[in-house]
C-alpha cells in the first residue's frame, strides 16, 4: 500500500519537475516536490538534467536575421500568401458541397422525388444553390456537358411517353439501324430549344446531375492542382 | 545593464504600437514596416528554428509578415506579438505539412545548415570552447528537431524566447495545461537527447547546488 502511494507520489513529482524549475508551482506542490527530491535520487537526477537543458537553451542566442522583412509597396498590395493558402481550402470545400449536392440529387432523382408536379421549383431551387456554391466559370462549364445528357434525355423522354421501361436499350440500334450515323447527332442542337417543355419532366434533374458531376471534376481538379502547386 | 535597455527599447514599442497598428489598418506601409523591425529578429528566430534552414526561415518569415499585413483588419488586440507569432507559427506547421508531402525537400530539413550556426555566444572564448559551443548548438538544434512540432513550438517559445505560459497558450490556442505538458513532455525529451552529450556543457552550464 505504502509501496503504491510512493510510485505514485514520484509519478506525480515528476510531472511537476518542469513547472517546478519554472516557479510556476503552489507552494505546497514546491513542499511536496523538493520532499520527495531529497529522498529519491532519481528524481534528483533527473531534476538537474532538465535543469541543465534549460539552461543551455536559455543560452540559446538569437540570430541576426539575413535581410530586412519589411515589406515593399508592391508585396503590401500583392495577393496575400494567406489568402493563397485559403485557397485550397475554399475549394476543398466546394468540392465536397457540390458531391453532397449531387448524392442528394441522384439520390431524389432515384426514389423518383422530381416526377411529381411540384418538381420545376426544387430544380430551381438547387439550381441557385449550385450557383452560390460555385462562380461563374464552372456554371459556364455545364452547357458544354449538357449536350450529350441532352441527348440521352430525349431518349429517355421518348421512350417514358411510349411507355417503355428500358429507354438505354432502344437509341442504339436506332443508331445503327440509320445509315447515316449523324442522324442522332442532329437531334442534338434542337435540344436547348426543346428545353422549356420538357421542364416538367426529368429532363432538367437529369442535366442538374451532370452539370454537378462536371462540377465535382472540375472543383476537385482545381484543388488538386491548387494543392499541388502550394 | 544591456538586458535593462533591451527592456527600456521593448516598452517604448510596446507604447507606440497601437498607434502603429491603427495607422497600418489604414493602409500605411511605412507604419507596417517599423512593426516588421521591431518583431523581424524575433519571427526569424522562431521559425529558424521550428524548421531549421536559413532559406526556407527566410521565406517563411517573410509570408509571415506579408500575411499579417493582409489580415490586419482580423487583429483586434491587445497582443500583437501573440498575433504575430501566432501567424508564424500556422506559417511552420503548414510548410512542414508540405515538406511531409514532398519528403524530398525536407531531406535532413530540420539539421541545421553549416552556413547557419545555432549561436551560443560567449565573448573572450578559447578555439576549444569555440569548437565546443558548435557542436552544442547542433545538437540542440538536432535535439529540436527531433521533438514533434508542438513540443518543439512550446520548448522555442518557452526556454528560447522566453514567454511566459499565457502568452504561448495565447499563441498556440490551446489551454494552459496543455501548454505546460507540451513543455514538459519536450524538455524530458531533450534532457534525454542531450544526455549522450552531457560531458559537452557538464561544469559548464551546471547550476549551482
Amino acid at each position: 500500500m505504502l509501496k503504491r502511494w510512493r510510485k505514485n507520489q514520484h509519478q506525480r513529482v515528476l510531472q511537476l519537475l518542469s513547472e517546478y524549475i519554472d516557479g510556476r508551482l503552489s507552494r505546497e506542490k514546491v513542499l511536496m516536490v523538493e520532499e520527495h527530491t531529497q529522498k529519491c535520487a532519481s528524481c534528483r537526477q533527473y531534476l538537474e538534467s532538465l535543469r541543465t537543458t534549460v539552461a543551455l537553451l536559455h543560452r540559446v542566442a538569437d540570430v541576426e536575421p539575413p535581410r530586412s522583412f519589411a515589406l515593399s509597396e508592391t508585396e503590401a498590395s500583392a495577393p496575400s500568401s494567406s489568402l493563397a493558402r485559403l485557397q485550397p481550402k475554399a475549394l476543398r470545400w466546394a468540392t465536397a458541397f457540390t458531391a453532397f449536392l449531387l448524392v442528394l440529387v441522384f439520390a431524389g432523382d432515384s426514389l423518383h422525388l422530381f416526377e411529381t408536379k411540384s418538381k420545376a421549383p426544387q430544380e430551381e431551387a438547387l439550381r441557385t444553390e449550385t450557383g452560390m456554391a460555385a462562380p461563374t466559370p464552372q456554371t459556364m462549364a455545364a452547357p458544354q456537358e449538357r449536350p450529350p445528357a441532352a441527348m440521352s434525355e430525349k431518349g429517355d423522354v421518348a421512350q417514358g411517353e411510349a411507355g417503355f421501361t428500358t429507354p438505354t436499350a432502344t437509341p442504339s440500334p436506332t443508331a445503327t439501324a440509320q445509315p447515316t450515323p449523324s442522324a442522332p447527332q442532329e437531334e442534338t442542337p434542337p435540344s436547348p430549344q426543346a428545353k422549356p417543355e420538357a421542364r416538367g419532366r426529368a429532363f432538367p434533374v437529369r442535366s442538374l446531375e451532370v452539370a454537378l458531376a462536371a462540377l465535382v471534376v472540375l472543383l476537385g481538379g482545381a484543388y488538386l492542382w491548387a494543392r499541388q502547386r502550394s | 545593464m544591456e538586458e535593462g535597455i533591451k527592456i527600456e527599447v521593448m516598452n517604448i514599442a510596446e507604447e507606440y504600437e497601437p498607434g502603429l497598428i491603427a495607422r497600418s489598418k489604414a493602409g500605411d506601409t511605412a507604419a507596417f514596416n517599423q512593426l516588421v523591425e521591431i518583431y523581424q529578429s524575433r519571427v526569424y528566430n522562431l521559425v529558424l528554428r521550428m524548421l531549421g534552414r536559413a532559406e526556407v526561415a527566410e521565406d517563411v518569415t517573410q509570408d509571415t509578415f506579408t500575411a499579417a499585413y493582409k489580415s490586419l483588419h482580423s487583429f483586434r488586440g491587445p497582443n500583437f506579438r501573440a498575433w504575430l507569432l501566432r501567424i508564424a507559427s500556422n506559417a511552420c506547421r503548414d510548410r512542414l505539412r508540405s515538406q511531409r508531402r514532398h519528403p524530398e525537400l525536407s531531406l535532413d530539413a530540420l539539421l541545421l545548415d553549416p552556413g547557419n550556426p545555432l549561436h551560443l555566444p560567449d565573448s573572450r572564448e578559447t578555439p576549444e570552447e569555440y569548437v565546443l559551443r558548435q557542436e552544442l548548438g547542433r545538437n540542440i538544434q538536432e535535439g529540436l528537431a527531433s521533438l514533434p512540432p508542438d513540443q518543439r513550438l512550446v520548448v522555442i517559445l518557452s526556454d528560447i524566447q522566453g514567454l511566459s505560459y499565457e502568452e504561448i497558450a495565447q499563441i498556440t490556442r490551446s489551454p494552459l495545461g496543455t501548454v505546460k505538458s507540451r513543455l514538459s513532455r519536450g524538455r524530458e525529451h531533450l534532457a534525454r537527447y542531450l544526455a549522450s552529450y552531457q560531458e559537452l556543457f557538464q561544469g559548464k552550464t551546471r547550476p549551482h547546488k
